[in-house]
């Protein structure tokens, strides 16, 4: 392939996945186990599901810009995401609190736009506060064991300041935006929120896409490989790491502006370790060591999920099971199982699912510079 | 700042290891241009000296200048911009990116910095130039694709070099760069060192007793965290103090 078609192959990949995705949710037109059909829990009807789908598919890709790409373990992005999510609820809602002796005051307003500029603003702050803190102080664990610690400084901050985000219950009844051009309740329609958020995420993916496939992008695989030898061929290190931090909690600040808007309303869950969590099994799932790993790996857990939790209360064990297997079987994700089927064919790709040898030798990011562009 | 007349100047430079003096008060000047190598037994400090001049580790006491600059507490990728470079005794790559992608970033470290480092990798014809140019130079063109970690040893050794080379660096540090090649390895590389010594000065560290007499202008011989003596190969090979020290003698 010659350089400089893959990135629109790519994107346009994408894009008709995006198109397709509502058809094969259950009940939709191409439902792909119409006899597995389960109840979506949040909302009735399948568009929603897929719009959940997607608005979790972009908070992954950001994770994984630092997981599967700069090699640094976040357990506690779901922050940003409730942090995106509820500066925009409080942005379109208002506020009138004390905070000591401090009056915070605002009538609240409407416009979608300047809802994501202040939430990227607040999740940009917070993030480049966290990441100048704790880049040059650690790294593996370590690194991992003080991002859940912050995560919980915003839960809690979201849990018990009821006053400001409404405590447990968090906040309801948030209205949607007027989108300019378009008639004023054209966003209160469930097709309507899914083209909506279809058409962010497909910016905010193509945008992740130009990113990684940067210079800046192949500093942070190279940071990834090999921090020592980044450092001594003359890059400021720790600065890219900041830089990777702060971009990867942007992407799921994003998420969580459309999800506010998409659910019209907020609780604490949204900034949860369970939610943290999730997003790290999603990423593993699809593949971290892909770029549209992290997507695939959000549509195959909220599939599951929804369909499973059709069929049993304890679905969270069988995704438990089915994530287990993944990592032990295929570290690489479905995206790695792909990869290794069109290098090696059937019957290679199966042994190495089922060798041990071969397992040992494969590695989760193996696949990264495959999509890179024009190599 | 006029130029300096020399590479690297220490000034009472020690390193200390949990009470062991691995560099013990060096003072000496390590002019610019030519092969200068650093010897020594095992355990005289060769490369402590290395990591003391490349950053790798603060010293405990004294002060480093590179080319009229104090460098003493300068982080390592300060000193790369520099223009110091290193290569590493235990090879030092990026395993799972290419060959080419390897070389690639050593090239673009250049540009470390500046805005078109968020723009995408093709369009950037002097780059990938020069890039095939280090592979050409040392003989990984026609692997440029595979995976660097996939290379044989002697291939890794010289792609380390590569690395090194990627920011063209007025000083290179060269920490063993033949350990463990086969002899007709050792040959192509020992010719690439030649080649790439042209115009750079050389600072290299070796057991390669016989390469080290060929091509060095100066040769350094540290023991026990010391400096024993300093001169041409000849005079080394005439230094009754360097003898005693390798025992058997250098050849």
């Amino acid at each position: 392939m010659t350089p400089g078609t893959r990135p629109w192959v790519a994107l346009l990949g994408v894009g008709a996945a995006f198109v397709v995705l509502p058809l094969v949710m259950p009940g939709g037109t191409l439902d792909l186990y119409p006899f597995a059909g389960a109840r979506f829990p949040v909302h009735a009807g399948f568009i929603d599901l897929a719009t959940t789908i997607l608005i979790f598919a972009l908070f992954a890709l950001g994770f994984n810009l630092l997981f599967g790409h700069t090699g640094e373990l976040s357990f506690g992005h779901a922050m940003f995401f409730a942090l995106g999510a509820y500066s925009t609820a409080l942005y379109t809602r208002g506020f009138d609190v004390y905070a000591g002796p401090v009056h915070l005051v605002f009538a609240g307003a409407s416009n979608a736009a300047a809802a994501l500029a202040v939430s990227l603003a607040v999740v940009a702050l917070w993030a480049f506060f966290i990441a100048r803190l704790i880049v040059p102080r650690s790294s593996g664990i370590y690194y991992s064991m003080i991002t859940l610690a912050f995560a919980q400084v915003i839960y809690s901050i979201t849990f018990h300041w009821g006053d400001l985000t409404g405590g447990e219950d968090g906040i309801q009844g948030i209205d949607r935006p007027r989108l300019p051009g378009l008639p004023p309740n054209w966003l209160q329609d469930a097709t309507h929120v899914y083209i909506f958020t279809a058409v962010v995420v497909f910016v905010a993916v193509a945008v992740l896409f130009w990113i990684l496939n940067s210079k800046f992008g192949s500093v942070l695989h190279a940071i990834r490989e090999n921090k020592h030898r980044a450092r001594f061929l003359g890059y400021d290190v720790d600065k890219y790491r900041v830089n990777a931090f702060v971009l990867s909690a942007l992407f799921p600040g994003v998420a969580g502006w459309l999800w506010t808007y998409f659910q019209q309303s907020i609780n604490p869950d949204a900034g949860s370790i369970d939610y943290s969590g999730r997003v790290v099994m999603m990423s593993l799932l699809g593949g971290i060591g892909s770029f549209t790993g992290p997507m695939i790996g959000a549509f195959v857990y909220w599939d599951l999920q929804n369909r499973v939790s059709g069929l049993t209360k304890y679905w969270p064990a069988a995704i438990g099971v089915v994530f287990a297997l993944f990592v032990i079987a295929a570290p690489s994700g479905i995206a790695g199982i792909f990869a290794d089927l069109r290098r090696y064919g059937v019957a290679t790709a199966l042994r190495r699912i089922f060798s041990r040898e071969a397992r040992y030798h494969s590695d989760v990011a193996e696949e990264l510079p495959a999509h890179r562009i024009g190599d | 700042m006029e130029p300096a007349e020399y590479a690297f100047r220490t000034e009472h430079l020690s390193r200390t290891f949990s009470g062991f003096k691995a560099v013990n008060d060096v003072s000496l000047e390590i002019p610019r241009g030519g092969v200068r190598a650093i010897i020594g037994p095992n355990g005289a400090g060769k490369t402590t000296f290395f990591n003391l001049l490349s950053g790798h580790f603060p010293p405990s006491s004294g002060t480093i200048w590179f080319a009229g600059h104090d460098i003493t507490s300068l982080p390592p990728y300060r000193r790369a911009r520099l223009g110091i470079g290193r290569s590493f005794q235990i090879t030092n790559i990026f395993g799972k990116l290419s060959v080419h992608e390897n070389v690639r970033l050593a090239v673009q470290a250049a540009l470390d910095g500046r805005a078109s480092f968020f723009f995408p990798n093709r369009k950037m014809g002097h780059l990938e130039s020069r890039t095939a140019e280090i592979l050409g130079d040392i003989g990984l063109s026609t692997v440029a694709a595979a995976r660097a970690e996939n290379l044989s040893h002697g291939d890794q050794r010289r792609l380390e070099i590569g690395l090194v080379l990627g920011r063209d660096p007025e000083v290179l540090l060269l920490d063993e760069p033949l350990a463990g090649m086969s002899p007709a390895e050792t040959e192509a590389t020992v010719e690439l060192i030649e080649r790439i010594a042209r115009g750079r000065t050389i600072l290299l560290v070796e057991h390669d007793i016989d390469v080290v007499m060929a091509i060095s202008t100066t040769i350094t011989v540290l023991q026990l965290g010391q400096v024993l003596a300093i001169g041409t190969p000849q005079e080394i090979r005439a230094n009754e103090a360097v003898q005693r020290a390798y025992l058997g003698g250098l050849a």
